[in-house]
C-alpha cells in the first residue's frame, strides 16, 4: 500500500480564485471591451508586451470614442503592470482588465478601468488574449477542477458497486446485484453441483463487473488508482483470478477490509483510505470537521461554531482554524451615523 | 405446512465461539442431519489441515470460502422440529465483516440463540466494545427481536467447571440487560457444541445444572399473533436467477397471507405481476402467511425491477416508499457528534442503504419522550431525538405504528452500529 502523492494546493487561494471567477464572470462590458490575458508559464515578458502594444495600435482603429478610449487604456494599464514584474511568475500569469461601472451603476462615461491578477493554481500551458464584451474565465475554471481521480469498486459476492473520488467530491457511480446463489438455494441438489454452479455464476459475475470497471475506469473516468474493498475474501478471489484487465490490475493501490459492498460500500473504503488519501481535499475536509466536532464534544472550548461566536474569536485573534461552507455569501456592512459619527457594521448574507 | 406454529430462530455472537458447531451438532443429535454426513464432513475437514473440527459446523458453513477460512459468511437455513413448534434455523456469521449477513437475518427472526464462550479470554472479547457478542445483542434488541436464550458454550474446554459457567454467564447477564432484556425472561444454558452436552441430551458432566437442555428451552418460545389480517408486505432477502426456472426471490412474509395465482406489486419499482408459486424448504405450498420464510415464482416481473430490499404486497394496498421520513432515534455508539448532514447506512428489514440525516427537529427524554431542545445542532451518545431522514434512493419503509415489523431501523457507520430509531412518519412519499 503506497500513499497516493498528489501536488497539495492552497485551499484559501483555490476558495478565493473560485469566487473572484465566480464575480468576473457575471461582469459584462458596455461593448466589445473586456480583455483577458492568459501568460503560460516560462513565455518571456517582453514577448506579452509588444503583442499588447500592437493590440493598442490596432484599438485605435475602434470607432466607438468610449469603447476605443476603454479598450487602449485598459491595454495601457496591463502593459504597465507586466513592465512592473521582473520575470514571468513561476506558474505563468492571468489578467483581466477592463472598464466597468461603478457598483450600483452610473451614466455612460462613469466606469473605471480595473485590473484583476490571478496566479493559477497550476501551471499555466496556454496563452489566450481577447478583447470581448465578457471575461474569458473558462481556462482557470477547468484548472481548478481536479483531475486526480481514484477509482472505487465495492464488491462481495451479492452486490458490486463502483464509486469515484475526485478533489473535493466522493461520488457513486453505480451498483448491480451478482444474482448469484447464496446458500438457501442448495435444496436437494448435491453439495457437488451446488459447489460447481455456484462457482460458474460468480465467474459471469466477476467478468461482468471486471467490464465495467474496465469501461468506467479506462474510457469514461481514466483513473490514477483503483481501491478495491469488501467483505471477506470475494475480493480477493476476483483480483487474483484476474478478471481486470492488465492496466486495471496493475492500478491497484490498495485492498479493503469493509463490511458492505456496492453502493454502501464506496462510502465505507473511502473512510478508511483516509491514510492513502490523506492529501485529497476531501480527506482533508473531513478530518477538519471530524476535529472540530471532537472539540464541541469534549466541551475543550477550543471548538465553536455559529457566525457570532466565531466572529468574537476572530476579533480576539484566537482563530487556528476557520471552516467556512462554499456556499457562505455573508457581507460585512458598515453604517455610520452622519450626525453623531458612530459606526455600526452587521453581516448580512 | 406443517400444523405446528412456525418459528425463525436466528443464531448468533462472536466469532468463533461456536454457533455453527452448536447447530449443526444440535441437528446431528435431533436427526436432521445423519451421522454419515458428519463423518464425511470430517473426513474432508482432516484435509483443510485443521483436523477435523469443523465436522459440526459444515453443515452450516457449505460453501467453498467458507470451508477453506472455517468461518460462516452467509446466512444459512435448516429446518427442525421440537414436540411444540416447526423452526426455521438460522444460522448467522460472526466475523464483523459479513454483520450485514447477519442483520438480515435477525430482521427475520422471532427469537434468537446468543452464543457466548466460556473460555475466558473469548467471553471478554465478544462483550468487550467492538466485540460482536455486544453488537448482536444490540441489533437483535433494536430489530424486534423479544425472546432470547444464552448459551455459554465450549464448557467442555473449561472442564465442565461451575465456576467457568457462572463467571461468563456473570458478564453475559450485565451485556443482555445493558442493551434491554429483562433477565427473568432470558435462559442461561451451559453447553458444549463439540461435545455435544446440553443440546438435545441433557448433559451427565455438568450435574450442578439443573435447568433446561437447548431443546426444551426453545419449547419455552411463545408465538406473538400472526399479523395475517394486515395488508401483504414481503421484504425481499435475496433474488436468485435459476437456470432453467428463472427469477426466485426469497424473503420472510412480515404480514398478510400470500396465495399462488395472487396479483402482486413490487415496489420501489411498481412492476406488477402474478405469483406463479410458493415454496418453503423446497416443497411446494399454496399459500403462505406472516412469519414464513419462502421462495417463491413470479410472473410478469423482470429481474431489474426486484431485488434485495424491495418490498412486495398487493397492488390495492401497495408497500410505502419513502423519500424522507420522521423518526425516533437514540444514539448509542459514536466517537465524537453527529450533526445533519450525517450519512450511515440504514438497515430496515432487508434493505440497506446510505440515509442522511438531514434535520434534528428536536432532542428528547427517552424515558418521557418530553422536548428538551429545539433544532439541536449536535446529537451525541445517550441523546435521542426526532429527526428527518433521506435515504440517497427511495427506500420501502413503514410507520412503526402500522407495521412495527418494519418500520424499525439500525443506523451504522464506521464498522459500528450508531443509532437505533423507529419511523413516526413518512413525510416525502415516492411513486413509481
Ligand atoms: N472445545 C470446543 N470447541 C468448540 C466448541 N464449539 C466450537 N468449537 C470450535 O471453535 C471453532 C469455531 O467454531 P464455529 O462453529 O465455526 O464458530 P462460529 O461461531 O460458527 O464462527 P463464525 O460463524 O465464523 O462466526 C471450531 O474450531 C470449533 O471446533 C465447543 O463446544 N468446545
Ligand atoms: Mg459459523
Amino acid at each position: 500500500m503506497e500513499k497516493i502523492n498528489i501536488e497539495k494546493v492552497d485551499s484559501v487561494k483555490l476558495y478565493k480564485i473560485r469566487k473572484m471567477l465566480e464575480e468576473l464572470s457575471q461582469k459584462s462590458g458596455r461593448g466589445t471591451e473586456l480583455i483577458s490575458v492568459y501568460i503560460p508559464k516560462g513565455k518571456q515578458l517582453h514577448e506579452i508586451i509588444s503583442t499588447l502594444q500592437q493590440e493598442q495600435g490596432t484599438a485605435d482603429n475602434i470607432k466607438s470614442d468610449l469603447t476605443r478610449s476603454h479598450v487602449v487604456d485598459s491595454l495601457g494599464k496591463v502593459i504597465q503592470r507586466l513592465k512592473l514584474l521582473k520575470k514571468t511568475p513561476d506558474r505563468g500569469l492571468v489578467m483581466f482588465c477592463g472598464a466597468l461601472p461603478p457598483e450600483g451603476g452610473g451614466p455612460l462615461g462613469s466606469e473605471m478601468v480595473k485590473v484583476w491578477e490571478i496566479d493559477p493554481p497550476k501551471d499555466l500551458k496556454q496563452y489566450l488574449y481577447r478583447c470581448d464584451d465578457h471575461f474569458h474565465v473558462d481556462i482557470l475554471k477547468d484548472m481548478l477542477k481536479d483531475d486526480n481521480l481514484i477509482g472505487f469498486l465495492a464488491i462481495d459476492a451479492k452486490d458490486a458497486g463502483w464509486g469515484l473520488l475526485h478533489g473535493d467530491k466522493i461520488e457513486v457511480l453505480s451498483q448491480t446485484g451478482s444474482g448469484v446463489a447464496g446458500k438457501h438455494r442448495q435444496g436437494g441438489q448435491s453439495a457437488k453441483r451446488f459447489q460447481k454452479l455456484r462457482e460458474m455464476e460468480l465467474s459471469y459475475f466477476y467478468n461482468r463487473v471486471a467490464g465495467t470497471t474496465r469501461e468506467y475506469f479506462i474510457d469514461i473516468y481514466p483513473v490514477k488508482g483503483l481501491i478495491i474493498s469488501g467483505p471477506g475474501p470475494t475480493k480477493e478471489d476476483f483480483i487474483n483470478g484476474n478478471y481486470l484487465e492488465y492496466r486495471l490490475q496493475n492500478m491497484i493501490i490498495n485492498t479493503l477490509d469493509c463490511g458492505y459492498s456496492g453502493a454502501e460500500g464506496i462510502r465505507e473504503a473511502f473512510a478508511k483510505s483516509a491514510e492513502l488519501l490523506s492529501d485529497f481535499r476531501m480527506v482533508e475536509e473531513k478530518k477538519l470537521i471530524e476535529d472540530l466536532f471532537r472539540e464541541i464534544n469534549s466541551h475543550s472550548g477550543l471548538g465553536v461554531y455559529g457566525l457570532q461566536d466565531v466572529i468574537e474569536l476572530l476579533k480576539n485573534n484566537v482563530v487556528k482554524t476557520l471552516i467556512i461552507t462554499d456556499d457562505t455569501n455573508l457581507n460585512r456592512v458598515e453604517g455610520k451615523c452622519r450626525r453623531c459619527q458612530n459606526i455600526q457594521e452587521i453581516i448580512v448574507e | 405446512m406443517a400444523v405446528k406454529p412456525h418459528l425463525n430462530l436466528i443464531v448468533t455472537g462472536h466469532i468463533d465461539n461456536g454457533k455453527s458447531t452448536t447447530m449443526g451438532h444440535f441437528l446431528m443429535d435431533l436427526g436432521v442431519v445423519d451421522d454419515r454426513t458428519i463423518a464425511a464432513h470430517a473426513a474432508e475437514s482432516e484435509k483443510t489441515g485443521k483436523g477435523d473440527t469443523f465436522k459440526y459446523a459444515w453443515v452450516m458453513d457449505n460453501i467453498k470460502d467458507e470451508r477453506e477460512r472455517g468461518i460462516t459468511i452467509d446466512l444459512a437455513f435448516q429446518k427442525f422440529e421440537t414436540p411444540k413448534y416447526f423452526f426455521t434455523l438460522i444460522d448467522a456469521p460472526g466475523h464483523r465483516d459479513f454483520i450485514k449477513n447477519m442483520i438480515t437475518g435477525a430482521s427475520e427472526a422471532d427469537a434468537a440463540i446468543l452464543v457466548l464462550s466460556a473460555k475466558e479470554g473469548e467471553t471478554d472479547t465478544a462483550i468487550a466494545a467492538g466485540g460482536q457478542a455486544r453488537e448482536h445483542a444490540f441489533l437483535l434488541k433494536t430489530l424486534g427481536v423479544g425472546q432470547i436464550i444464552v448459551a455459554i458454550n465450549k464448557m467442555d474446554a473449561v472442564e465442565y467447571k461451575e465456576a467457568a459457567y457462572k463467571a461468563a454467564k456473570e458478564k453475559g447477564e450485565k451485556l443482555v440487560r445493558s442493551v434491554g432484556y429483562k433477565l427473568e425472561n432470558v435462559p442461561f444454558i451451559p453447553v458444549s457444541g463439540w461435545k455435544g452436552d446440553n443440546l438435545v441430551k441433557k448433559s451427565e458432566n455438568m450435574p450442578w445444572y439443573t435447568g433446561k437442555t437447548l431443546i426444551q428451552a426453545f419449547d419455552d418460545f411463545t408465538v406473538a399473533e400472526k399479523p395475517i389480517g394486515k395488508p401483504l408486505r414481503v421484504p425481499i432477502q435475496d433474488v436468485y436467477t435459476i437456470t432453467g426456472v428463472g427469477t426466485v426471490p426469497v424473503g420472510r412474509v412480515e404480514t398478510g397471507i400470500m396465495k399462488a395465482g395472487q396479483k402482486i406489486i413490487v415496489m420501489p419499482s411498481g412492476a406488477l405481476g402474478e405469483i406463479k408459486s410458493i415454496e418453503t424448504h423446497h416443497t411446494e405450498m399454496p399459500t403462505a402467511e406472516a412469519g414464513d420464510n419462502i421462495g417463491f415464482n413470479l410472473r410478469g416481473i423482470e429481474k431489474k425491477d426486484i431485488k434485495r430490499g424491495d418490498v412486495l404486497g398487493t397492488p390495492d394496498a401497495p408497500p410505502k416508499v419513502a423519500k424522507e421520513f420522521k423518526a425516533q432515534i437514540i444514539v448509542i455508539h459514536h466517537p465524537t457528534a453527529i450533526a445533519p448532514g450525517y450519512t450511515p447506512v440504514m438497515h430496515c428489514h432487508t434493505s440497506q442503504v446510505a440515509a442522511t440525516v438531514t434535520e434534528f427537529l428536536q432532542r428528547i427524554n427517552p424515558a418521557t419522550g418530553a422536548v428538551e431542545e429545539e433544532n439541536p445542532k449536535f446529537l451525541k451518545v445517550g441523546d435521542a431525538a426526532i429527526v428527518k431522514i433521506r435515504p440517497v434512493r427511495p427506500t420501502c419503509i413503514e410507520t412503526f405504528q402500522e407495521f412495527p415489523e418494519m418500520g424499525r431501523f439500525a443506523l451504522r457507520d464506521m464498522g459500528a452500529t450508531i443509532a437505533a430509531g423507529i419511523v413516526k412518519e413518512i413525510t416525502e412519499e415516492y411513486k413509481p
